[in-house]
């Protein structure tokens, strides 16, 4: 009997010591090389594997979209007749704008500035509440942490790690995802925050502002965490938050986050060092 | 010996699905848990020493895809394992209701386990809305799921050991 039990015993004792101690080097970053290394050939697999659920999601979408796409494509084509003309006027300011900011010497980081990696998403983070997706591109391809993520329809995350050949993405749907905004309309400042549902919502927004539904919400540029003007998504119906100290409204993201497939990284986008003026002074 | 030659692979590809083909079957914040899934199985059909290196690699190849500490599934796929050999009889592949409740109470218990984890590294998780946004479809998913996987590895274990009379039969 002894000499059955002692076997398993040591068996038990072992694995969970293990199982202990790994949690402790990783908490610790000890493990930080090992990790990296051994992700390699997971991110390597996540990469055919994401292929294949990327064409069986975006296959099975498109087939219960058929439906409903005419319609669409009939609202899309009368929002395209105002928008025409709408673009036609924000051209002509836009001149003025360029010929004025020459006149003053006014210089600025613009959309046009940016340099882009492009990337597939590949995965998912496994833990339900986290709202995480990981990317085929990492360090060799300029990726740094803290680099903004787009995609032509808006504001998708930020680079929070990074390995040499992929990198992971918080998305602004994440429940501890924060994005500092600005309303299109009424240049009110506010916050956007995930939620639990991976929808978007505006908040902080001063109680004496007024919010606009429908108005276009733009990354303000504030903290320097994000660049200024990237479209995060379109207000629905603002309400005052329980203390009525702030406006809030629920939002709608143009980004289709369940089926995000290419992804566009912004590898320049360096923020003003505002670090120095938080050092005390001697 | 020969188990290892299968089952790392089966379980680095395992970690990959969860990450990828299974995040196609999510209903509201959850889904099925295919590591669990072959955890659970895995400890059903074999011995409580074969079935702990399979419950650490399983665990370290999926916290590696994730956002908690490595070790952290590692640690309870043993305890789970454990728990299993001592309160449950070793199955037959056939059978039907054992796999089901032990997948439905095993995942309760890792994710609550999984949410203690994201609370304590700093993670915000609403305690109310993950009972029924994630943990439900979570647990029923898994439990519509169970047997394919339960007979799945209990095909694999038949090939492996063709001699086990339990597998046999």
């Amino acid at each position: 009997m002894l000499t059955n039990r002692s076997p398993r015993s040591t068996a038990i004792s072992f694995s969970i010591f293990i199982s202990i101690a790994l949690i402790i080097l990783s908490l610790i970053g000890t493990l930080s090389p090992v990790e990296n290394v051994a992700r390699i050939p997971l991110t390597f697999l996540q990469n055919i594997f994401g292929e294949i659920s990327t064409t069986i999601n975006s296959t099975s979408a498109e087939l219960a979209e058929v439906r409903s796409l005419r319609q669409r494509n009939q609202e899309l084509e009368e929002a395209l007749a105002a928008f025409q003309a709408e673009v036609a006027e924000s051209r002509e300011i836009r001149n003025d704008y360029e010929r004025l900011a020459a006149l003053v010497n006014y210089v600025t980081f613009t959309r046009d500035d940016w340099q882009f990696v492009a990337a597939d998403v590949i995965g998912r983070d496994s833990s339900p509440t986290v709202r995480v997706i990981h990317l085929n591109k990492g360090t060799r391809d300029g990726v740094e942490i803290g680099d903004p993520v787009v995609t032509d329809q808006g504001l998708v995350g930020r680079v929070t790690q990074v390995s040499a050949t992929g990198c992971e993405v918080l998305l602004i749907t994440d429940q501890t995802s924060a994005v500092e905004v600005r309303l299109q309309s009424t240049r009110d400042l506010g916050l956007v925050r995930g939620t639990l549902s991976g929808d978007i919502v505006l908040s902080f927004v001063d109680a004496d502002a007024q919010i606009i539904p429908n108005d276009l919400v733009l990354t303000s540029g504030a903290t320097q965490r994000f660049p200024p003007d990237i479209i995060v998504g379109q207000i629905t119906n603002p309400t005052l938050s329980e203390d009525r100290l702030f406006r809030e409204a629920p939002m709608v993201s143009f980004v289709d986050f369940n089926r995000l497939e290419i992804v566009l990284i912004i590898t320049n986008w360096e923020p003003v060092d505002l670090a120095v003026f938080d050092e005390d002074e001697p | 010996m020969s188990t290892y030659y299968v089952g790392i692979p089966l379980l680095i590809l395992v970690a990959v699905f969860d990450t990828t083909l299974m995040t196609l079957l999510w209903l509201w914040g959850g889904g099925p848990n295919l590591m669990l899934m072959v955890i659970v199985s895995w400890a059903l059909l074999v011995d409580l020493r074969e079935a702990l290196p399979w419950a650490i690699l399983g665990g370290v190849f999926r916290d590696l895809l994730s956002e908690i500490p490595t070790g952290s599934s590692s640690l309870f796929f043993v305890i789970l394992v454990i728990v299993i050999d001592l309160y449950l009889p070793k199955l037959n592949w056939r059978s039907l209701l054992i796999p089901i409740l032990t997948i439905g109470a095993a995942t309760v218990a890792y994710m609550l386990y999984i949410f203690a984890i994201l609370v304590i590294i700093g993670w915000p998780v609403p305690k109310f809305a993950v009972l029924t946004y994630v943990i439900l479809p979570s647990t029923i998913e898994n439990m519509l799921l169970v047997l394919i996987v339960f007979r799945t590895i209990g095909a694999v274990l038949a090939f492996l050991r063709p001699s086990r009379p339990s597998l046999i039969d």
